[in-house]
């Protein structure tokens, strides 16, 4: 079972000890070490435990004999060896998608290939890359080849890992049961050879069979080479091209060849190696060459961020990439390592203090008189170390973009704080950069300033909160009950945004009258000398300030229409809700009766994570409670107020459609419309489908409406909270993030 | 059939191992008789058990309710309800209802200020029985179990500390 299992003579006897020790232990006590909790223990196995202790797997004797070194059946057949070495490619190739795409486990994917066991217990032991020696060349240069390729590319998926990019067990299984993955190898160089001297070989045979030998390398090849993202940062498509054409060829193709020869693939290694997971069954891989082309793709979107033209685009393209839809796991490790690289920079063109201040002037920096670079080294000491700070959590901010789906919302959850700490840490720094003469003056009567460095991060900080109760949705976090509170919490929260949008639209637009007005006043001076000076400060801030503040008009455009979306589409769902209220079908509270149940505590502890956001501040129970009076609607003439609110939320939705349209029609024309800027050019595949999906959320919202209060109209019975039962319906082309409030026949469901 | 709730006997080595087959049987997850001993030595008194008193005595425990009960970041009483199960044959009858009001029961006695368990995102029953109780689904879990199923993580607040983040209940680091 162990590898370095020690001689006899260096073992102890130490029965009589353990019996000693024993006898002086009471019932209850547990021996443990004290890293040793529960969570370790759910991991423990057990001896003699079928579904804990691995040495119980039974195998069979060609299993227990089998040589990796003894070619299988008749070796003068070429047909035949042709067949054992396909199907064994086949089968392993398959594997490596069942482990990535599929997350399935190391031991019984690859692992479970009794030759990749093989060859990385003879490649550790002579530290260097050992093939097969059967003396068939079929086996010797191509099936060894083909594991070596894929033992090195499981070098460079155990990087990842390692980088703590992607999440042990959660996002992948790498459980390597003692092996060493080729970690002396420290180029692809030697693997690269191999493969090439395969492919070589193959060329040799006279057999039609040999092109899928011929593809299966090739495929192993494009592997190989996807290290380089990472390690020299290549941005070359090729292998990545060829990898999605082969996994497309093959994904076609039914059933290759006969079964694997018997032990080429087995349970073996777990009970063989150093193993500290219970035994599972080996999977039975149906074709799933698709997930090539899924995983090269995937790849292919990340190392387009490499094309960005400013900051708006990189967090436009992060967006996009992670918070819509969960990419492949290598995708993501990728990406992180791509975008934040080891030299501590982004994407290799950008130090991280400078990106920060990139993605400040894109919202609310520009033209502002505490950019830093209008500060003097006394001023700039207030700002320096909130500017480090913001680094560390605007990287986060972009980390989080790679996490898998449910990690994100925690994400969100955790930098909540960290935005709102690092808001207040800029109000400070302002306030004494204010007090130090340094001042963003919107307006002199009355005297309003502007602090664009605390707007950035509230702003930010107000979208990660928006973020987080819809992701909770799209997760199907909530029951149906507490749709009215999360959807008027971010129609609140889109509310606190505007604000945030105007103020900053506010200053973007005296800055740019400031600037044109400069141009009058250049005629009016008399003296040559002061109109030539003003003159090239116009010139100046015309040819470097004004084309930034014209961009950022342009990006809060977008912004505000976004904004309005949300708020309009939150909107539409609490007022149904109201709607549905109304016919006492539900309630903002449990239904449920249970002497655990106290609504206004659970009602806080939903809302715990903002409990300690002192602005926006969350709203009391009570509003939420009296908000939701509000929206009921109630006798006389209940259906006709019913109806006039069908017209509202028709209305509202109509609008949202138009908004979405104008989004959908900047996205396509490649922001080129001259009123809005989405940062979405590399991305814009991903972007238009979201708003497209917001645009079916609408229409399906006008239809809902129509349908459920046809639906309450059929009964005439009361309570009809006996006849129906609300459920949340994520429709195909909706977003999830705006799932239907339906009705459901309780006869049917019971 | 009269059935019977009781608190687990520590010393009743036949029920220690009905327990056992009980979970082993029912839910996906292997434990090994590390995990068993961790509950119920540590918490004997927060383990219930439903017995059939018309069956034989090594045989005769058809549910069980495993719970704990401790310290959370040094800020909040946190109880856990660890494993649930009812033999098959004895389901419909809110014999599951029952063992973990008992247990709610016993933690709040014990000054919980939340309870909180794991349940599997495609177990739908499970779900709805603690929503019913007034659980609240807090988190999903990505591939928690070995089945490689997601899970949600469900709360229960029991007092007004539950619903506050451990970092500004006097905890240093940042609860998520």
């Amino acid at each position: 079972m162990f590898k370095n299992y020690p001689n006899n003579d260096e073992l102890i006897d130490v029965t009589d000890i353990f019996k000693n020790l024993g006898k002086n232990l009471k019932e209850p006590t547990i021996i443990k070490a004290s890293y040793f909790d529960l969570f370790e223990g759910t991991r423990s196995l057990e001896v003699e435990n079928a579904r804990l202790d691995s040495t119980l797997i039974h195998l069979t004797e060609i299993e227990k004999n089998f040589n990796c070194n003894a070619i299988i059946g008749d070796e003068n057949d070429l047909e035949v060896q042709l067949d054992n070495i396909i199907s064994i490619s086949d089968r392993l190739l398959r594997n490596v998608i069942s482990w990535l795409n599929n997350y399935q486990t190391l031991p019984t994917t690859i692992l479970s290939c009794t030759y990749v066991e093989h060859i990385l217990l003879a490649s550790e032991k002579s530290h260097k890359i050992e093939p097969l020696s059967t003396g068939n060349e079929l086996y010797d240069k191509t099936l060894s080849g083909l594991c070596i390729g894929i033992c090195y590319f499981g070098k460079f998926v155990l990087h990842l890992m390692k980088s703590g990019v992607l999440m042990e067990e959660e996002d992948l299984n790498f459980n390597f049961m003692g092996l060493d993955f080729l970690t002396f190898q420290e180029s692809s160089k030697e693997v690269l050879e191999l493969l090439e001297e395969s492919l070589t070989y193959l060329d040799t045979l006279e057999n039609g069979k040999k092109q899928y030998l011929k593809d299966f390398i090739r495929i192993t090849i494009c592997l190989v080479h996807i290290e380089e993202t990472c390690t020299t940062y290549s941005t070359d498509l090729k292998f990545l091209n060829e990898l999605a054409e082969l996994g497309e060829k093959y994904n076609s193709i039914e059933v290759l060849t006969s079964d694997v020869p018997e032990g080429s693939f087995s349970m073996g290694i777990q009970k063989r190696m150093s193993n500290q997971y219970p035994p599972r069954k080996l999977v039975n891989v149906t074709n799933n060459y698709s997930g090539y082309k899924d995983m090269a793709m995937d790849i292919k979107r990340v190392l387009l961020i490499h094309e960005e033209k400013s900051a708006l685009e990189m967090l436009q393209f992060s967006y996009y990439f992670g918070n819509l839809q969960q990419r492949h796991v290598l995708a993501r490790g990728i990406f992180s390592l791509f975008f934040m690289r080891d030299n501590l920079t982004i994407l290799g063109k950008y130090k991280m203090p400078d990106f920060v201040i990139m993605q400040l002037n894109e919202f609310s920096l520009t033209g502002c008189t505490s950019s830093i670079e209008n500060l003097t080294p006394e001023q700039k000491l207030f700002l320096e170390p909130v500017l480090e700070e913001a680094t560390k959590v605007l990287l986060e901010f972009y980390q989080n973009f790679t996490q898998n789906n449910c990690r994100i919302r925690q994400g969100y959850n955790r930098q909540l704080l960290l935005w709102d700490s690092l808001q207040a840490q800029f109000e400070n720094a302002e306030t004494l950069l204010e007090q130090n003469g340094v001042i963003n003056v919107v307006s002199n009567e009355p005297v309003v300033t502007y602090f664009p460095y605390s707007l950035w991060a509230y702003f930010q900080k107000v979208t990660l909160m928006i973020d987080f109760v819809l992701k909770g949705f799209d997760l199907e976090i909530y029951q149906p009950y507490e749709t009215f509170a999360m959807y008027y919490f971010v129609y609140y929260l889109t509310y606190k945004r505007e604000y945030a949008l105007r103020s900053v639209q506010q200053f973007i637009e005296k800055k740019i009258h400031s600037i044109q007005a400069m141009n009058k006043k250049i005629k009016k001076l008399k003296t040559v000398e002061k109109k030539e000076a003003l003159k090239v400060q116009y010139k100046k801030l015309m040819e470097t300030v004004m084309p930034s503040l014209q961009r950022n008009k342009q990006y809060l455009n977008f912004l505000t229409l976004r904004n309005t979306i949300t708020k309009s589409l939150s909107l539409c769902q609490f007022v149904q809700f109201g709607v549905l209220k109304s016919y006492g079908i539900i309630d903002n509270h449990s239904s449920s009766i249970s002497e655990f149940i106290d609504h206004e505590l659970i009602h806080k502890l939903r809302f715990k994570s903002f409990s300690s956001i002192g602005v926006p501040e969350l709203p009391t129970y009570e509003i939420f409670e009296s908000t939701l009076k509000e929206f009921t609607l109630s006798e006389p003439n209940l259906d006709s107020k019913v109806s006039n609110t069908i017209g509202f939320v028709n209305k509202e939705c109509t609008k949202t459609i138009e908004s979405l349209d104008s989004i959908l029609q900047a996205i396509k024309a490649g922001d080129n419309n001259g009123t809005m800027l989405t940062g979405s050019r590399l991305i814009k595949e991903d972007a238009l489908k979201h708003y497209e999906q917001l645009k079916y959320s609408c229409q399906d919202i006008q239809k809902n409406i129509v349908t459920l209060t046809k639906k309450i109209n059929v009964i005439s019975e009361r309570p009809l909270s006996e006849h129906f039962k609300v459920i949340l319906k994520f429709s195909d082309n909706g977003s999830s993030f705006f799932p239907l409030l339906s009705l459901e026949d309780k006869t049917k469901i019971d | 059939m009269v059935l019977k709730y009781q608190s687990l006997d520590i010393g009743n080595q036949s029920q220690f191992k009905q327990i056992k087959t009980l979970v082993d049987n029912d839910l996906s997850e292997p434990y090994s008789v590390w995990v068993y001993r961790f509950f119920l030595n540590n918490w004997p008194g927060l383990t219930y058990i439903v017995i059939d008193t018309e069956l034989e005595e090594e045989k005769n425990v058809i549910g069980c309710i495993i719970c704990k009960n401790e310290l959370h970041r040094n800020t909040r009483r946190r109880g856990y309800i660890g494993m649930l199960v009812v033999n098959n044959e004895y389901r419909g009858q809110g014999i599951a209802k029952n063992l973990v009001k008992t247990a709610i029961n016993k933690m709040k006695n014990e000054q919980c200020d939340e309870i909180m368990l794991e349940t599997e995102v495609s177990n739908t029953i499970a779900i709805k029985l603690y929503e019913n109780m007034g659980f609240l689904k807090m988190k999903r879990l990505f591939r928690y179990y070995l089945n490689e199923g997601d899970a949600y993580r469900l709360i229960l607040p029991l007092t007004e500390k539950s619903c506050i983040r451990s970092t500004f209940l006097g905890d240093a680091s940042i609860d998520i």
